[in-house]
């Protein structure tokens, strides 16, 4: 077990490496270096201008100034952000907690609602809830996730006035009850655009393994259908599941930067939007390289989750 | 595909009734955002100073924008960048897409490594935020929309291709023509690529409709396509103020519902073409 997280591991350097290298390539693509930023405020004759760049390193050729840039980052400075004043480190931080709120929530949202429907769209081919399962998946895919944040803010807060239409908390509000009044739309809509696929998977995986003898065997020998469904059925259809969850984390990380705009959710989506519309490029590289790596742990994690839900990956 | 086959797939694809409709949508779609703009000659960035936020009126249907364009208009130009981006993005896929994954699976060795790869680097990071980051970087037009979007598909084009060739190109009549000394440009074309190129027809509706909702996001988030054009994405951008989605419901409404009238349909197309391909798959 030891050996596969460490093999496991081992891939996923390289891939690190070459994000971090892109990153790094394309922030020192975008117009205005460090050097022009400070050469603007005061004005440089061109001998103090080299010297500024020699004092900033940018005279180093790119490999070099990447090597320093990513020990900077593995000892967790990502500079300063030009806009807010501030450490990336420190604006990342206070921002992730929420973001991971809100997508986990929506993960586990979709997943509780999207199995059991799935698995009773299986079991009844054709009878309504497969109807239903039908309907759910198509619209999964089809609603564009801003649209639906719209038209749910509309309803909800505009006419309705039920839920708030914004942020995480109301000033000087900073009860559970509160956080979940505003936790509660947003993390809905991002369930309701991605429990579709989770559905469909879950129907066809399940569907699939109906029809293998071991049902057969576990029905003939007299047990319980629930039985039969949960514990045989289900079971072994759970890895095509879980890959589907696995594959939606990074669709939800950028879904949910739509969704974070759309209800001011203090999040790592919105303060990349934000840093995005100011030119702000430290923190954008520093939300990339997070966002980024999150990915990478959470399919690491979910291929070990493989080899406990299926021993004989293992030996693959 | 050969005539024989294309005559069957339409035969197939035609049992699929709400496939055809949605077809013909489309069709009429694509000949109204060309056709109807020069016939109404209505101009999209026509600023009127005394029709600020108009409601739906005579004159104008779908009502004004915050600075009193015509917002039928802008839904019709928009329209047209919107379906444009989504066309011509997957295009660039394929096109990029294509030719890896088919390479990497027939010749594997070390074009197989660095392309697949650099496939699951691709897919390691979210594409939106990819996106994002690439178009802060380069300043946001519509060409650059459709390229990043476009050369950000490949890896999945790649990776359904090169699955297949990988078992296409085992299978006894490849062999049997490499046997009789075949050239490796018509094996190619001739035996694998026909062989293994169905996944890619299953899934080009699909990817047409996600390519047109990445780029109405990226609009509506202020990153993609920028004002004067517009984009049934960046028409709704002013929506972002709870303001503006209060009291002006009729500015992101109509372009929403275009929207997810278009993708609705696309997807209902690719539904009609899957099933027609592949039976089994049906319902699955």
């Amino acid at each position: 077990m030891l050996k596969f997280i460490v093999k496991r591991i081992l891939i996923s350097i390289p891939i690190f490496l070459c994000i971090t290298f892109a990153v790094f390539v394309l922030s020192n693509l975008a117009p205005g270096s460090p050097a022009d930023v400070i050469a603007q405020a005061g004005n440089l004759t061109e001998e103090a201008y080299r010297q500024l760049e020699i004092s900033l390193g940018l005279d180093k050729p790119i490999y070099v100034r990447y090597a320093i840039w990513l020990g900077d980052l593995l000892k967790g400075y990502f500079g300063n952000s030009t806009t807010l004043y501030a450490p990336v480190s420190y604006l990342i931080q206070k921002r992730i907690g929420p973001s991971l709120l809100l997508t986990g929530t929506s993960i586990v949202l979709a997943t509780l609602l999207a199995i059991p429907l799935g698995v009773i769209a299986a079991c009844k081919p054709y009878s309504a809830w497969d109807n239903a399962s039908s309907v759910v998946s198509f619209l999964g895919v089809s609603l564009p996730s801003f649209f639906l944040c719209l038209v749910g803010i509309y309803v909800f807060s505009v006419k309705l006035a039920i839920l708030p239409a914004s942020g995480m908390h109301n000033p000087g509000d900073e009860s559970l009850g509160d956080l979940l009044r505003h936790l509660l739309l947003p993390s809905l809509i991002v369930c309701v655009l991605n429990m579709g696929s989770i559905v469909k998977q879950t129907r066809g995986a399940v569907l699939e393994v109906l029809g293998e003898d071991y049902i057969k065997t576990a029905r003939s020998k007299g047990l319980k259908e629930k039985v039969v469904i949960i514990k045989h059925a289900l079971r072994n259809a759970l890895i095509p599941i879980v890959t589907t969850i696995g594959m939606l984390v990074p669709m939800l990380v950028g879904g949910a930067v739509v969704t974070e705009q759309c209800f001011g959710w203090p999040g790592m989506g919105s303060l990349m939007i934000n840093a995005i519309s100011t030119r702000d490029y430290n923190t954008i590289m520093g939300c990339t390289v997070v966002i980024s790596v999150s990915v990478l742990v959470v399919n690491l994690l979910l291929d070990i989750l493989y080899t406990y839900l299926d021993p004989r990956i293992k030996k693959g | 595909m050969s005539n024989k086959k294309t005559d069957t797939f339409v035969k197939n694809f035609c049992k699929h009734k709400l496939a055809v409709v949605a077809f013909i949508v489309i069709v009429l779609e694509v000949l109204t955002v060309i056709f109807l703009p020069m016939i109404l000659r209505v101009d999209p960035n026509q600023i009127d100073a005394y029709q600020v936020g108009q409601a739906p009126s005579a004159e104008h249907i779908l009502g004004t924008d915050q600075v009193g364009r015509d917002l039928l208009a802008r839904i019709l130009y928009g329209g047209r960048v919107s379906l444009w981006v989504g066309f011509a993005s997957v295009v660039i896929s394929i096109v990029i897409g294509l030719p890896l994954g088919l390479l990497a699976g027939y010749y594997r060795g070390p074009l197989e490594t660095i392309v697949m790869r650099a496939a699951d680097v691709f897919m390691s990071v979210p594409p939106m935020i990819l996106i994002l980051v690439i178009v802060s970087i380069m300043d946001p037009s519509i060409s650059v929309v459709t390229i990043v979007i476009g050369v950000l598909g490949w890896p999945s084009i790649a990776r359904l291709l090169y699955a297949n060739v990988l078992s296409v190109r085992n299978k006894e009549y490849v062999e049997s023509a490499k046997a009789i000394g075949t050239k490796d440009r018509e094996l190619l074309f001739r035996y694998v690529l026909p062989n293994s190129i169905a996944p890619i027809w299953m899934n080009i509706a699909f990817r047409i409709s996600s390519a047109i909702m990445t780029e109405s996001a990226l609009s509506f988030l202020g990153a993609g396509v920028q004002p004067p054009d517009a984009s049934w994405g960046n028409i709704m951008y002013v929506a972002q103020s709870l303001g503006v989605l209060k009291k002006m419901p009729w500015v992101w409404i109509a372009p929403g519902l275009c929207l997810v009238f278009t993708i609705v349909c696309i997807n209902l197309v690719g539904e009609g073409v899957r099933d027609a391909l592949d039976p089994k798959m049906k319902r699955l």
